[in-house]
C-alpha cells in the first residue's frame, strides 16, 4: 500500500475523475488508515508501504504497480502518461522486496487488469488500459493459460473495477461490464453457483474492487444483499466508507497489492 | 476491390478473440479467408491466425484494421517501415514496435549465468548500417525508432 499523502484528483484519466468535488486530502487519509488498520488487525494482513511521492497523486494505487506471481513481478507501464512517473517507484519497491521485475513492451496495468483466479488461471482485462498483447508475456512468465476479457465501458476502466476473484472459484462480477464474448468466456470457465453478479447500483459503488485475505473481504459500503450473499458463501465482509477515493475511480482493491 | 493479410497472436481460442474478431469481419459483409491458423497446444500456448480479407476500398479496409487493432490485428503488408524520433532518453515513442526478450540465463560451464540484456523491452533502431535492435532503456534523443506494423515481417514468414 503507499500512503495518500500526496492523493489528489489534478487530473481526469477515467470518468469518475471527472467529477466536480475536490477530494478532502484529511478525510482520505483517515479513510486509508482505516482500510490499513482493518487487514491487519482482523485479517493479520502484512503491509510493505511504498513511500508517497509528491505529485503523483495515484501512486496510492498500488494494484497497478505490477502483477506479481512466485517471485517475479511484471512491472506496469501505464497507458497514460500522467501516470508513467509512478514506475520507477513502483520497481525499486518490489526490487527492494526481492522481486525480479519484468518489463512489458506495451501498455499494462499491473494487477488492476490481471488477476489469478482459482490458482490456476489469469483473468486479464483489455482495451481501456492495457494492450491485449500484454497477456501473452503473462503466459510467457509464468506459464499461465491466461483468458483475455474486453472492458467496453469507461466507466469500467481496469478488471478488478467489474470482476473479483475470491477463494474458492468463487467470483464476484459486473456482467454488463463485458461482451457477450467475455460473458461467455466467464460462464465458461466459472460454475455458475460460484458467480455472484452484481447490480448496476452495487458496480458503481465498487463492489467488485473488493480485497480478500483469509475469509474477510474488505470493501466500500457493500449493500446488504451482497453481505448476505457472501456470507452464505462463507466469507465475512467488512465494510468500510472509501468515498473520497472513489473520486479517483478507485476503492479498496486498487489500494493494495497482493503480494502473497 | 483491395485485399489485404491480417494477423493476430494470442490468447484465441479459449478467449473468443479470433471468434469475435471473424464476427466483426462477417458483418462488415466483406470476403474473408482464415488463411492460416496454429493453435497452441498448451493451455498457456499462444495461438496465430491470419486471415485474408477483400474490401471494397482501402478505406474500409483500414477503417476495419483500426477497428480490430485492440484486439491485437495487425496488417501484414509489403510497405515501408515507418520510424519515428525519441524526444525522451529511454523511453521508446508512442506506438513503437516494442518486444520483451524473456531469455535470463545461460547454462555456462556447469553455471546458469544470467544474460546481460536480457528481460529488456527491445525496439528496432535506424542505424547507418540499418534497422538494428537497441534496448529501450539505451536509446538517446534523436535515435529513429520503429512505430506502427508496417514493413516488418518476422523470422517465421521466410522459413520455407
Amino acid at each position: 500500500m503507499s500512503p495518500p499523502d500526496y492523493f489528489e484528483v489534478t487530473y481526469a484519466i477515467n470518468p469518475w475523475m471527472k467529477g466536480d468535488t475536490p477530494v478532502d486530502r484529511s478525510l482520505a487519509i483517515q479513510q486509508w488508515n482505516q482500510l490499513r488498520s482493518a487487514l491487519c488487525d482482523k485479517a493479520r494482513a502484512r503491509v510493505s508501504l511504498v513511500k508517497p511521492v509528491a505529485g503523483l497523486p495515484d501512486l496510492v494505487f498500488t494494484a497497478n504497480a505490477a502483477f506479481v506471481y512466485g517471485d517475479r513481478a511484471i512491472l506496469a507501464r501505464f497507458k497514460n502518461e500522467e501516470r508513467r512517473g509512478e514506475e520507477p517507484h513502483f520497481r525499486a519497491s518490489l526490487e527492494t522486496l526481492g522481486y525480479t521485475v519484468v518489463e512489458p513492451p506495451v501498455a499494462f496495468e499491473g494487477a488492476g487488469d490481471a488477476l489469478v483466479y482459482d490458482g490456476r488461471l489469469v483473468l486479464a482485462g483489455y482495451r481501456q488500459r492495457t494492450e491485449v498483447s500484454a497477456h501473452q508475456l503473462i503466459s510467457r512468465e509464468f506459464g499461465l493459460p491466461v483468458l483475455s476479457l474486453e472492458l467496453h465501458t469507461e466507466h469500467f476502466y481496469h478488471l478488478d473495477t467489474c470482476l473479483c476473484p475470491l477463494d474458492g472459484g468463487h467470483l464476484i462480477y459486473y456482467p454488463e461490464a463485458f461482451d457477450e464474448y467475455g460473458l461467455k468466456v466467464i460462464e465458461a470457465n466459472v460454475p455458475e453457483e460460484k458467480r455472484l453478479s452484481v447490480t448496476g447500483a452495487e458496480a458503481r459503488n465498487f463492489a467488485c474492487n473488493a480485497v480478500q485475505v483469509g475469509r474477510y473481504i474488505f470493501l466500500n459500503q457493500p449493500s446488504s444483499r451482497l453481505s448476505q450473499a457472501l456470507n452464505r458463501r462463507g466469507f465475512e465482509v467488512v465494510g468500510l466508507d472509501l468515498s473520497e477515493f472513489l473520486k479517483a475511480g478507485g476503492s479498496a482493491k486498487c489500494l493494495t497489492l497482493r503480494l502473497a | 476491390m483491395t485485399s489485404a493479410l491480417l494477423e493476430l497472436h494470442g490468447h484465441l481460442i479459449d478467449s473468443l478473440i479470433l471468434a469475435k474478431v471473424i464476427d466483426r469481419i462477417q458483418l462488415s459483409g466483406y470476403d474473408y479467408v482464415l488463411a492460416d491458423l496454429r493453435v497452441g497446444v498448451r493451455k498457456q500456448d499462444l495461438s496465430v491466425a491470419q486471415i485474408q480479407v477483400w474490401a471494397p476500398s482501402s478505406e474500409e479496409l483500414e477503417a476495419l484494421v483500426t477497428e480490430l487493432r485492440i484486439h491485437g490485428v495487425h496488417l501484414v503488408a509489403n510497405e515501408e517501415a515507418e520510424f519515428a524520433p525519441v524526444d525522451q532518453a529511454g523511453r521508446a515513442p508512442q506506438d513503437a514496435y516494442a518486444r520483451y526478450m524473456p531469455v535470463s540465463e545461460v547454462l555456462y560451464k556447469g553455471r546458469w549465468t544470467p544474460v546481460q540484456g536480457s528481460r529488456a523491452v527491445w525496439v528496432i533502431v535506424l542505424r547507418n548500417a540499418g534497422p538494428e535492435l537497441v534496448r529501450e532503456q539505451d536509446l538517446a534523443v534523436g535515435d529513429k525508432v520503429l512505430v506502427g506494423q508496417r514493413g516488418l515481417r518476422s523470422g517465421a514468414d521466410q522459413q520455407p
